[in-house]
């Protein structure tokens, strides 16, 4: 008998995995399907009663019109993961005189150079600047947002998502440095230079031109932050302990149940205020990829082994 | 078991230490819940932890940790204090107690005897502590480096004078 | 070298000690030829962790633990982060088990302040612990399928964890580091609700693992419910992993009288966890210095006498009942009110002194010892892992055994390096 019940136990796992073979498939075909075991509900808390509301610790959602920017999440999250960064929001202005303007509308080889130079190093596509790296004036409407008539010149301003970061300076730095130093060897001199928190200068000039690349602070015009000083979330550091949505004196940090936070370079992972503070509805890249054909999909939904 | 039967244990334990070794039990800090810290000196560690275990069953260790007193802010002195904490599983009075038998050495000449011939657990432990504190266990069998990497040659990385890079105004 | 050990009989046990009498038979064993090599730190079955071995044959004449690849500095870190924000970074060495880290370190830094948490928050405390003991074991039990050679086991574990995971992300928001415990409670209560979802899916898995349909019907939304039916269905499987693993011919001949510990050494070394009591010595911090709502619970401490892997793989099995049984019991018996003190939620003062405070962790007891300067940092936090306290046992355990054994041998003692190396 013992040995009779041996067999049946060395054979008992071959009988469950044979089992499965009939039965229907238990996985869900995540990212294709949502994930079914989830709630939406995200961690709260309520600094009044001192309490946190249960919930999913994913991503967090921003509520803009709350925040003061008075940085308890910033402090909090240095002793835990250095993950969140007060910053500003900047936009960028190029500054042409009357001349100059003239020029460029010309089409003049110099001037179209250094604006190229400049415009590239903001876009993020490079496939499109080798396209307006031609010499004629060949810029997509999109690159261009405005341009404003001032006192003695013209201001150009790009047309981008707000920048966010700690200082104007460092936007200059980060954005602005390889287009003025490859322009530096086109022959181009570098003029007076400003920084201040707020907003930041630099001038270049050859012969007779000179552009002016100006970061300028965002006002957001929102009562309750008149810095309109936002946190941005690094999810590349972010452990997700919710440690900075319990410090929030104003509830304006909350955490949603979205998880799907891949991206493909540690850049994308650097979350802004704008981005924190969309709904998770459209931040979902759960389902099938509209890329796919008809073919593709059919698969997709009905494959069974994967 | 009833904290109080414990703790009148414990009362016993420490008369019975005070009377053996007089003045150099140090200073005896129990305080219910928390800790019971004995403090020894130097030279007698290794005799009250032999008559520990043999006399009040004191046989399983649970840990050895080492404290650079250096920058504490009330009372700052140049000694490490290294700390033995053991319990007993043989005798049932004492399940559930920790004693924490504790001597101080000095930093400029951080020698003392090892314990491994005691409690045998304690090798772990006493490598551990040699590495992040520096302080060299004398008859210990295998002193050797255990986590840190064979290439490190900052100085001790758990006492205070070490700057962790990177975060040197923080105090730490 | 002769390299033929003579033939092995099966379904006897005690393998271990037909090969050492035959290597001693063998004159090479003291003075001939041996071969050391490293095992590890890539995985072979030892991930993150590396032994130096000396073989003669394929018999192990010397092991030599060397733990620290994964070493993270822990102790140094928790001296410059504040009293609060110390607890996400120490659930990192034990992920699986977080609960159990830092179990210990808010107990201690609670005695500093000379707080006691709400009545509510120690009930929830202990769910959220034992889930996670649960679901650590499960981890162990699954792997040590792996390592015996039976996948299924591995399956089975890992799918059946998944809902008890889902729990811990109910209540604490995460599935495995929610740094859900702070000095003074927990940070946020218990659901109320079950996400429909969650119910539907899991009467399909209870039918489809069980072969019936759930008792009464329909599994309820109610919280309270929802985790008493997870916890009896936990249970019934509990049974089902009996005759698929732990009595299984093959797994026993894999582990008895592999890697033994007499009670002896079990205690002279300081091993603790099932590593301990699978030496059959019955000591359980959850017993000896009861914390928080355990008192209150009826449970018992499963040991064997066996002191070899085999005995220690099943007073995990067991643990993981007694587990269910306290889970069930605290729910019930958990009272309504709040589950925190009220205070700052990030910045906590705590008086300078000193603290040794212990609890049982997934592995083991789990120690830590703090001193405060009074200021909003630790002055200094020793860790007393589990891991740690078991890695001593292992040059003791890996010697006289075959290669082939090391593995389970390893895994037995549930090692965790992330935890040894902190």
């Amino acid at each position: 008998m013992s040995i009779l019940r041996d067999v049946k136990r060395t054979l008992m796992p071959i009988y469950s995995g044979l089992k499965h073979v009939f039965l229907k498939p238990y996985t869900a075909k995540w990212p294709y399907e949502n994930i079914p075991n989830l709630s939406d509900e995200g961690y709260r808390y309520d600094p009044k009663a001192g309490i946190g509301y249960p919930g999913n610790k994913g991503r967090h959602l921003l509520h803009m019109e709350k925040c003061t920017g008075c940085g308890s999440c910033d402090l909090t999250c240095q002793n835990i993961a250095e993950a969140i960064t007060m910053t500003y929001g900047f936009d960028v202005v190029i500054a042409l005189d009357e001349r100059c303007y003239e020029s460029f509308k010309e089409s003049k080889p110099e001037i179209v150079e250094a604006l190229d130079a400049i415009v590239s190093s903001f876009s993020a596509e490079p496939s499109r600047i080798q396209y307006n790296s031609l010499s004629s004036f060949l810029w997509t409407p999109t690159d261009i947002k405005q341009v404003t008539k001032v006192e003695g010149g013209y201001e150009i301003k790009l047309n981008l998502e707000p920048i966010f970061d700690v200082r104007a300076v460092e936007v200059l730095y980060q954005k602005v440095y390889h287009a003025v130093e490859n322009l530096k060897t086109a022959g181009w001199e570098l003029g007076k230079f400003e920084a201040t928190t707020e907003s930041a200068s630099i001038e270049l000039s050859k012969q007779d031109f000179t552009v002016k690349v100006l970061v300028r602070k965002i006002d957001m015009g929102y009562k309750q932050n008149k810095r309109s000083l936002f946190p941005s979330i690094d999810y590349g550091r972010c452990v997700m302990c919710g440690f900075c949505v319990d410090a929030c004196p104003f509830q304006a940090l909350e955490m949603t149940g979205v998880f799907e936070l891949s991206a493909t370079s540690k850049r994308e992972l650097l979350y802004t205020p704008n981005m924190l503070a969309k709904r998770p509805e459209e931040f979902n890249i759960t389902g099938i990829p509209p890329e796919l054909n008809a073919i593709e999909r059919m698969r997709m939904v009905f494959r069974r082994v994967w | 078991m009833s904290l109080s039967k414990a703790e009148e244990i414990l009362k016993r334990l420490i008369e019975d230490l005070r009377s053996r070794f007089g003045d150099r039990v140090l200073e005896v800090n129990v305080e219910p819940k928390k800790i019971v810290k004995i403090l020894v000196a130097l030279e007698c560690i290794k005799d009250v932890a032999q008559y520990l275990k043999s006399e009040w069953a004191i046989d399983y260790i649970k840990g050895v940790t080492g404290v650079d007193l250096s920058k504490l802010p009330n009372n700052a002195q140049e000694a490490l204090e290294i700390i033995y904490h053991v319990g007993s599983l043989s005798s049932e009075a004492l399940k559930g107690i920790t004693i924490s038998l504790s001597t101080k050495v000095s930093i400029s000449n951080p020698v003392m005897p090892s314990l491994t011939g005691i409690w045998k657990g304690a090798e772990m432990h006493e490598r551990e502590v040699y590495e992040m504190l520096g302080v060299s266990f004398e008859g210990h069998p295998d002193l050797r480096r255990l986590l840190l990497p064979e290439f490190w040659s900052d100085g001790p990385p758990l006492r205070k004078n070490y700057m962790v890079p990177g975060r040197e105004g923080q105090s730490g | 070298m002769d390299l033929h050990l003579g033939r092995i009989t099966w379904f006897q046990g005690g393998r271990d000690k037909v090969a050492r009498e035959e290597v001693k038979s063998l004159e090479v064993y003291e003075t001939g030829p041996t071969l050391t090599f490293s095992m590890g730190p890539q995985h072979p079955g030892t991930g993150h962790f590396r032994m130096v071995i000396t073989v003669v044959g394929d018999i192990v004449v010397r092991c030599d633990p060397d733990p620290g690849f994964v070493h993270r500095g822990e102790e140094k870190m928790c001296e410059y982060k504040t009293w609060i924000t110390n607890i996400p970074h120490l659930e990192r060495p034990a992920i699986l088990d977080a609960a159990g880290m830092t179990y210990p370190y808010v107990l201690a830094v609670e005695r500093l302040m000379g707080v006691e948490p709400p009545e509510r928050a120690k009930y929830l405390r202990v769910i959220m612990a034992e889930l996670q003991r649960i679901c650590s074991h499960l981890y162990w039990l699954g792997l040590m399928g792996v390592f015996a050679g039976h996948a299924t086991m591995y399956m089975w574990c890992f799918g059946d964890r998944e809902y008890l995971v889902d729990l811990t992300q109910l209540i604490g928001g995460q599935r495995i580091t929610h740094s859900y415990f702070v000095p003074g409670g927990v940070r946020n209560d218990a659901p109320s609700k079950v996400p429909r979802e969650l119910v539907k899916n899991f009467r399909t898995y209870y039918r489809m693992m069980l072969g019936k349909d759930y008792p009464s019907g329909e599994v309820p939304e109610d919280f309270r419910k929802y985790v008493l039916a997870v916890c009896d269905f936990f249970d019934t499987r509990l049974d089902e992993y009996y005759p698929m693993l732990l009595d299984s011919p093959i797994f026993i001949y894999r582990t008895k009288g592999i890697g033994v510990l007499k009670r002896e050494d079990a205690i002279s070394l300081g091993v603790v966890g099932p590593v301990l009591r699978g030496s059959g010595v019955k000591s359980d911090t959850r017993i000896d210095e009861p914390y928080d709502a355990y008192p209150y619970i009826k449970f018992n401490v499963p040991t064997m006498d066996g002191c070899d892997s085999y005995s220690r793989m099943m007073v995990g099995y067991y643990e993981m009942k007694e587990s269910v049984r306290i889970i069930k019991q605290a729910v019930e018996q958990m009272p309504e009110g709040p589950v925190k003190l009220k205070q700052h939620p990030v910045t906590i003062k705590v008086p300078a002194g000193e603290v040794f405070a212990s609890a049982e962790a997934a592995r083991g007891q789990c120690s830590f010892y703090i001193r405060s300067d009074g200021t909003d940092k630790p002055y200094r936090v020793k860790i007393c892992s589990p891991s740690f306290r078991n890695l001593i046992a292992m040059p003791y355990l890996i010697k006289d055994v075959r290669i082939a054994d090391i593995p389970i041998i390893y895994w037995s003692l549930n090692y965790w390096p992330v935890e040894c190396d902190r």
